[in-house]
C-alpha cells in the first residue's frame, strides 16, 4: 500500500485496538480502490469496526443483538446435545450461566469441556433471542478461558432463587421468589396436548409494580385480595414484559393478615401514578403503567381502517396478504405520539378509545368519509382536532422493532388543579434563589 | 443497530429560546441530527409550544411563505412556514389572529452579517387549542425549565457545554420562570 497512507493506518489502528493492522489495511485499500475519498473511508472503517471492540457486561445488562461481549461468569449447569445443523449432526452444549447480577441460558456451537461450578471468561460472545429473552451464544469466533481465581460468588450462592420486588424482575430472571397481592383473578379453560385444564390467570402487585401471573393449579383459598408468598416461580418474557408462572415446583403460601408487609391490598390496588415518558422508554416492556403528555403527532394509519375477517390484519382495497380478496370489516384506530418533554412514545388506541378521544363514532366517521368522498378526511380531521392536546393513558408497553409501543386500555384528560401546581412550583423556586 | 428513536419535544420559554445561539451536531455524519443547546442545557431538536398567535404575514415573493409570531408569558417565538411545511402554511393562511395554538416544530437559526444569531421555529404542525391547554403548557414548561436549572450543577456534558458558552449565571432564568408562574396566578 502507498506509503502516504501510513499515518492514516496508524491512526485507525490506535482507535481500533482489537483489530489487526492488516485487516485495517485491506479494508482501507479496498475502499480506496473504489475511489472513496480518504476521510470518508476512514470514517466508514471506524464505524464498521467500532462495534466490534469488546464490551464487558454483567449478565443483567445483556441485550438481544449485543455483539462482541466479554463476560465473567460461572456455569450453573451444562448439557451436551446432538442436533441437526443444516443436514449435519453437530454436538452443541447448552445450559445456564450466572454472575452476581443474574442468570441466563447459553449455547455453545463449538465443543467446550466445562463442568457446573466452573468460573470462565467468555470473550467475543453474541447475544440472541431465545424464548423471548437473551441467551449468550458462543460461536467459532468466541474464546472461553477457565479462570483459576475469580471474585464470583460460589455456585451454591448463585443457584439460590433470588427474592425480588416485582419491578426488579427482568430478562435475567428465570426463577424468582416474592410476596405480592392478587389484584385480579379469573379462571380460564385451556386445552394442553389434548387435555382440558382450568388454569388461573391474573395480576399481582406489590408496592413497586404489578405483573401478570398464571397458575397451573387452582390455588385453593386464593382470591382477589389474597397476599401470596411464593418460592421458585418461573418467569417467562413476552415482548419485554415478564409474567410469573406458578407451577408444581413452586411453593405458594397465603400470608396471614397479621404479618407486617411494606404494602397492603388496599395500598397496591390503586390506579398506577403517571410516570415520566423518558422512564418508560428505558424499559423493555412495562405492565399496567400510565403516562400523561401532549399529542404531538397523529401517525398515518390512524382513522377508519378495514380488517381481514379471518386474521384481523389491516387490509387495503379488500385484499388480505394471506387470505386474498375478502370482505373487510370496518374498524377505527388512532396511532399517536404522546410527548411530555422527557420522551415521546407511540400510543395505540383501539376503536372504543379512539371514539372517546376523537369524539366521533365509527358510523359518524364513515358518513364523514361518504360526504367528503375521501378516505383521508377522517385522518386529517383527527390531526386538526387532536394535535397539541393533553391526554393521559393507562396500559402496557412493549418493545418491538420500531421502538417502544404503548397499547392503551383507558384514556382521560389530565385535570390536575392548575392553581395548586403553580403554587407548588413557586414554592420550589424559592429553594433555587 | 440501535433502533430509531423519535426526538423528544422540549418545553422552552420564548425568552430562553431567543437567547440561545449554540448549535451542534451529534456525530460527524452529514445526516446526524442537529441540536440547539439552550442556556439551561436543554438539547433541542424538536420543541412543543403552546401560545397565542398574535401576528401573521405572507412574506413570500413567488410562493407563499408565512411568518407568524407566537407569544408566551416571557416573549415571543417567530415561526416560518413555506412550501416544505404545507400543513402549517395552510393553517397560517386560513386562521384568524389572535388564537391559542399548539406548535410542534424544529428549531432553526440564522446568523446575520453582524454575527448575531436569530432563532426561529420551523413548524411540523400547528393546531388550535383552548386557553386551558395554554395555561397547562406554561406550568409544564415552568416545571421542565426549573428541573434544568436544578440540574445545572450536574456533570452532564451538555450542561457543562452550556455553562461554558453562556456563563454560569442562571438567575435570569429562575426569575423568568417565576414571572411566568405569577402570570398564571393573575389569570386564575
Amino acid at each position: 500500500m502507498d506509503k502516504k497512507f501510513a499515518p492514516h493506518i496508524e491512526e485507525l489502528t490506535k482507535a481500533l485496538e482489537n483489530i489487526s493492522r492488516s485487516t485495517i489495511e485491506d479494508e482501507l485499500e479496498l475502499l480506496l480502490k473504489y475511489r472513496v475519498p480518504i476521510d470518508e473511508a476512514k470514517r466508514s472503517i471506524l464505524k464498521k469496526f467500532q462495534n466490534d471492540s469488546l464490551v464487558s457486561k454483567k449478565v443483567n445488562d445483556l441485550a438481544i443483538g449485543d455483539k462482541g461481549i466479554a463476560l465473567e461468569v460461572r456455569i450453573l449447569n451444562i448439557n451436551e446435545k446432538n442436533v441437526n445443523l443444516r443436514g449435519d449432526t453437530a454436538t452443541i452444549f447448552s445450559g445456564a450461566l450466572a454472575d452476581e447480577t443474574g442468570l441466563c441460558s447459553f449455547t455453545s456451537w463449538k465443543p467446550i469441556s466445562l463442568n457446573p461450578g466452573d468460573a470462565i471468561r467468555i470473550r467475543n460472545a453474541t447475544v440472541r433471542a431465545w424464548h423471548n429473552r437473551a441467551e449468550v451464544s458462543i460461536g467459532d469466533r468466541s474464546e472461553v478461558e477457565l479462570l483459576e481465581e475469580t471474585y464470583l460468588p460460589d455456585i451454591s450462592e448463585l443457584s439460590v432463587t433470588p427474592v425480588k420486588k416485582l419491578d426488579e424482575v427482568g430478562y435475567s430472571d428465570m426463577f424468582i421468589s416474592s410476596v405480592a397481592a392478587v389484584i385480579e383473578l379469573y379462571h380460564r379453560d385451556v386445552n394442553v396436548k389434548g387435555k382440558d385444564l382450568t388454569i388461573i390467570e391474573g395480576v399481582m402487585a406489590d408496592e413497586t409494580s404489578r405483573l401478570p401471573f398464571v397458575s397451573w393449579s387452582l390455588l385453593d383459598g386464593v382470591d382477589i385480595g389474597t397476599i401470596l408468598r411464593f418460592e421458585d416461580a418461573s418467569v417467562s418474557m413476552y415482548r419485554g414484559v415478564p409474567s410469573i408462572h406458578l407451577n408444581e415446583s413452586t411453593s405458594v403460601h397465603i400470608v396471614e393478615p397479621d404479618e407486617h408487609l411494606p404494602f397492603t391490598f388496599a395500598s397496591v390496588n390503586l390506579p398506577p401514578k403517571p410516570l415520566p415518558i423518558g422512564e418508560v422508554l428505558q424499559n423493555e416492556g412495562m405492565f399496567d403503567v400510565s403516562v400523561e403528555g401532549n399529542i404531538v403527532s397523529i401517525r398515518p394509519g390512524s382513522g377508519v381502517i378495514a380488517r381481514c375477517p379471518e386474521c384481523n390484519r389491516v387490509i387495503m382495497k379488500n385484499t388480505c396478504r394471506s387470505h386474498g380478496v375478502v370482505e373487510g370489516i370496518q374498524d377505527m384506530r388512532i396511532k399517536l405520539i404522546l410527548d411530555d418533554g422527557t420522551g415521546s412514545l407511540l400510543v395505540m388506541l383501539n376503536r372504543e378509545l379512539s371514539e372517546i378521544v376523537y369524539g366521533k363514532t365509527l358510523q359518524e366517521s364513515e358518513s364523514l368519509m361518504g360526504k367528503a368522498m375521501s378516505a383521508n378526511v377522517v385522518y386529517d380531521d383527527m390531526k386538526s382536532i387532536l394535535t397539541g392536546h393533553y391526554l393521559g393513558v393507562r396500559g402496557n408497553t412493549s418493545k418491538i422493532e420500531y421502538g417502544v409501543t404503548f397499547v392503551a386500555k383507558s384514556v382521560w384528560v389530565p385535570s390536575e388543579d392548575l392553581d395548586k401546581r403553580v403554587s407548588a412550583l413557586l414554592e420550589r423556586l424559592e429553594g433555587v434563589e | 443497530m440501535a433502533g430509531y428513536v423519535r426526538e423528544v419535544s422540549r418545553r422552552i420559554f420564548a425568552q430562553e429560546f431567543r437567547e440561545s445561539n449554540l448549535t451542534f451536531k451529534d456525530g460527524d455524519d452529514q445526516y446526524s441530527p442537529q441540536y440547539l443547546l439552550t442556556p439551561t442545557g436543554a438539547k433541542v431538536n424538536r420543541l412543543f409550544i403552546v401560545g397565542t398567535l398574535i401576528e401573521k404575514e405572507d412574506i413570500g415573493t413567488d410562493s407563499e411563505y408565512w411568518r407568524g409570531r407566537v407569544s408566551d408569558p416571557t416573549g415571543s417565538f417567530m415561526i416560518y412556514a413555506g412550501q416544505y411545511q404545507p400543513e402549517a402554511a395552510q393553517f397560517l393562511a386560513e386562521c384568524e389572529t389572535p388564537a391559542f395554538v399548539a406548535i410542534v416544530g424544529k428549531p432553526s437559526t440564522y446568523t446575520t452579517a453582524e454575527g448575531t444569531v436569530l432563532t426561529s421555529v420551523r413548524p411540523e404542525s400547528i393546531s388550535l387549542v383552548d386557553g386551558a391547554t395554554r395555561d397547562l403548557w406554561v406550568a409544564d414548561t415552568a416545571k421542565r425549565t426549573l428541573e434544568r436549572i436544578k440540574d445545572l450543577d450536574s456533570m452532564d456534558p451538555n450542561v457543562i457545554k452550556a455553562k461554558e458558552h453562556y456563563g454560569a449565571d442562571n438567575t435570569q432564568y429562575s426569575s423568568m420562570v417565576k414571572e411566568a408562574l405569577r402570570s398564571l396566578k393573575e389569570d386564575i
